[in-house]
């Protein structure tokens, strides 16, 4: 990876491409009495804008390519792959194990191992937290305010009320 | 039969301090949104008298529109997208470690806010409604057009106003997918079921700022793990004292915005931001307490502007004002032009419960303040997988659907990715909002202007005003964008979203 990411080109490109796609979807969809009726005018209408703002954005880019030697064209900032897998990796599994479990388990575990992994070593005050957030949030949505939580079901919905 | 002195009762005091309470203590966790709170707390409503109901309903409503602002300055997560702007201004200020002023001030411009809105409603509520009638499916066209363009051109102030509007333009076009409102053609649905109900704009706040934030947060774990100080908990009066044109001026904002359909407390917010940056000089986005006066007091003066509509015309102005007006009409209220014969007295009750609710919100705002900052203050390897779990939950509350807490997830990693491109998030936020509503409009007008539709929509004046003020945001936009920048890039951590 570079130190200095080019933020401009990237994006030009792919905004150039959803407007085209939109602009394309909106083409292919009906219009019995016009356009001015069709569903597919202000997808139209914002697949083109896109386009010119991607056009726009390559300008943008041209100018400050455009700068004297030495300066700081584009910001140096790294984008941690690994941190985007983690983080959206560990909510897919809780979402999954929603799929079979009650809501307090994978919640309660989910934050011990998310709270580890974030660089907490004190085991009281993650005990504590995680126990505390599961319990509170439980009796918060399914006994005071009287809604579902995520999951096959509630453990509390096992405890006489 | 009502009068305004019931509010001043016993029993409907007690319950707007309650909802106040609830309102704010929810609008601050970050991941609950105001509009589910509503939602959710407005059941507690149903067991009540209908004196009690109002007062808690407006408590609740004011306590939650200024509780968003607390986790927004804290921890840059804003519980609704009218946060959004203080958001952009008041967290630079945490990270300076005024946190603690910043919200105390916030709850100081709320105050006048909540006041001024009152008072318009008081006084000039009829002019107002007059002014909301003049504007047809054009001008709500226009307004949601001009509302989105100005977001982008705030937002993408501290790198790209070309990139704000590209993030305003892509949140347009996620508004396109879903059943179309005219005709009930599903577009852009790529044959996903549950597509065709359209994306829920809560799921997308969430993950864009909520998840991304985790992930943010979680990259740079390694340097940080203590609590950010959040400095003294206490307005800066004199600040107050010296900005008090800005209150005042974005209090009009708030309450003349509010009224109108299609605007609301978001582009009320944004365009007191975008007003009060030009009149000051200053860079907001940079922290500045002056620009956290001016969308707090907007914001909270959009309350009263935004039941206007709903008591004169039965047209709500927002999810939360509609949740309100269900709740009334569970207690046989039926909110909107007939309301005067029906609940003689009612529409001065609701000024009172207002006040009180006002009055609740300040004396608790302080009260809750200290415990809420000592809450989201404790160490981010703690308060982080709490905001995911909070997010988790805040997605699936919704429309009670699994597929939103993917959708956050989804949104989380576009989010965190656009941030790394110097991409603003709050202009997509904003446009998701307006984006049905333009498209409805747009093509409303187009049918009905079908006829001579250049020479009678130019005729318009409220419309050919908005109109030029679109030329002139593109205009800037674009002259600013190709002239040759002369300041340095800056690192995008250093940046706000």
């Amino acid at each position: 990876m570079s130190a200095q990411r080019d933020t401009h080109l990237l994006p030009s490109v792919l905004t150039a491409g959803l407007g085209g796609v939109l602009v394309f979807k909106g083409l292919s969809m009906p219009h019995p009495r016009g356009w001015s009726s069709s569903p597919g005018l202000f997808p139209i209408i914002i697949g083109g804008v896109l386009v010119l703002l991607a056009l726009l954005l390559l300008a943008e880019r041209r100018k400050l390519r455009a700068r004297p030697a030495g300066a700081k064209v584009f910001p140096q900032v790294p984008i941690n792959i690994k941190v985007i897998g983690a983080v959206c990796g560990s909510l897919a599994l809780y979402i999954l194990a929603l799929h079979y479990l009650p809501y307090e388990p994978p919640t309660f575990i989910y934050l011990v191992l998310a709270m580890l992994a974030f660089g907490s070593r004190s085991a009281p005050s993650i005990l504590l937290a995680a126990l505390g957030f599961t319990v509170v949030i439980s009796v918060l949505f399914t006994r005071v305010l009287g809604t579902l939580v995520p999951g096959s079901y509630s453990l509390l919905e096992l405890i006489p009320y | 039969m009502f009068s305004f002195f019931d509010a001043f009762g016993a029993s409907p005091i007690l319950f707007s301090v309650l909802g106040a309470g609830a309102g704010i203590i929810w609008g601050a966790m970050p991941g609950l949104s105001m509009t589910m709170g509503m939602a959710l707390l407005a059941t507690f409503s149903y067991g009540m008298d209908i004196q009690s109901a109002a007062a808690f309903l407006m408590g609740i409503y004011t306590g939650a529109t200024f509780g968003g602002a607390i986790s927004a300055i804290l921890i840059n997560i804003p519980g609704t997208p009218d946060s959004v702007p203080i958001q952009l201004c008041g967290y630079p200020l945490t990270e300076q470690g005024r946190g603690g002023e910043a919200i105390a001030t916030a709850i100081f411009a709320s105050f006048i806010g909540n006041w001024v809105g009152l008072l318009a409603l008081a006084l000039v509520a009829p002019l107002l409604i007059v002014f909301a009638l003049n504007f047809g499916a054009w001008e709500q066209f226009l307004l949601a057009l001009w509302g989105i363009l100005l977001a982008g051109s705030i937002s993408g102030e501290s790198d790209s106003m070309v990139k704000g509007w590209i993030s305003g333009w892509i949140g347009l076009a996620i508004a396109m997918v879903g059943l179309e409102p005219i005709l009930g053609y599903p577009r852009l649905v790529f044959d996903v079921p549950e597509l065709r109900g359209g994306v829920a704009f809560i799921p997308v706040l969430i993950g864009l700022f909520g998840i991304a934030e985790v992930m943010r947060i979680a990259g740079r774990q390694s340097q940080n793990t203590e609590a950010r100080p959040v400095g003294r908990v206490w307005p800066r009066f004199d600040l107050l004292r010296r900005y008090y044109r800005s209150a005042l001026r974005s209090s009009a904002i708030g309450t003349v915005v509010g009224v109108i359909p299609g605007g609301g407390a978001p582009m009320a917010n944004f365009l007191s931001y975008e007003i009060g940056q030009r009149a000051s000089g200053k860079q907001f986005h940079k922290g500045s307490m002056e620009g956290v006066i001016c969308t707090g007091t907007s914001d909270n003066a959009a309350i009263g502007g935004s039941l206007l509509p709903a008591l004169a015309l039965g047209i709500p102005s927002s999810a939360a004002i509609a949740v309100v007006m269900a709740a009334l009409a569970y207690h046989g209220v039926v909110i909107g032009p007939s309301l005067e014969q029906s609940q003689p007295g009612f529409l001065v009750f609701l000024f009172g419960t207002l006040i009180v609710a006002n009055l609740a919100m300040y004396v608790l705002g302080f009260a809750l303040l200290k415990p809420i900052i000592r809450l989201l203050a404790m160490p981010p390897a703690l308060l982080m997988p709490m905001v995911a779990m909070l997010c988790m939950i805040g997605a699936y509350s919704v429309q009670l659907s699994v597929f939103d807490m993917w959708v956050a997830i989804g949104f989380g990693i576009f989010g965190y990715l656009l941030v790394r491109y110097d991409f603003p998030l709050a202009p997509m936020v904003f446009a998701l909002i307006l984006g049905k509503i333009a498209d409805e409009n747009l093509r409303k007008s187009a049918i009905i202007f079908s006829e001579n539709t250049t020479s009678q929509l130019l005729s318009r004046p409220i419309g050919l005003i908005i109109l030029l003020l679109i030329l002139v945001t593109i205009l800037y936009g674009i002259v600013t964008t190709l002239k040759a920048k002369s300041r340095p890039a800056q690192d995008a951590t250093d940046l706000n979203v």
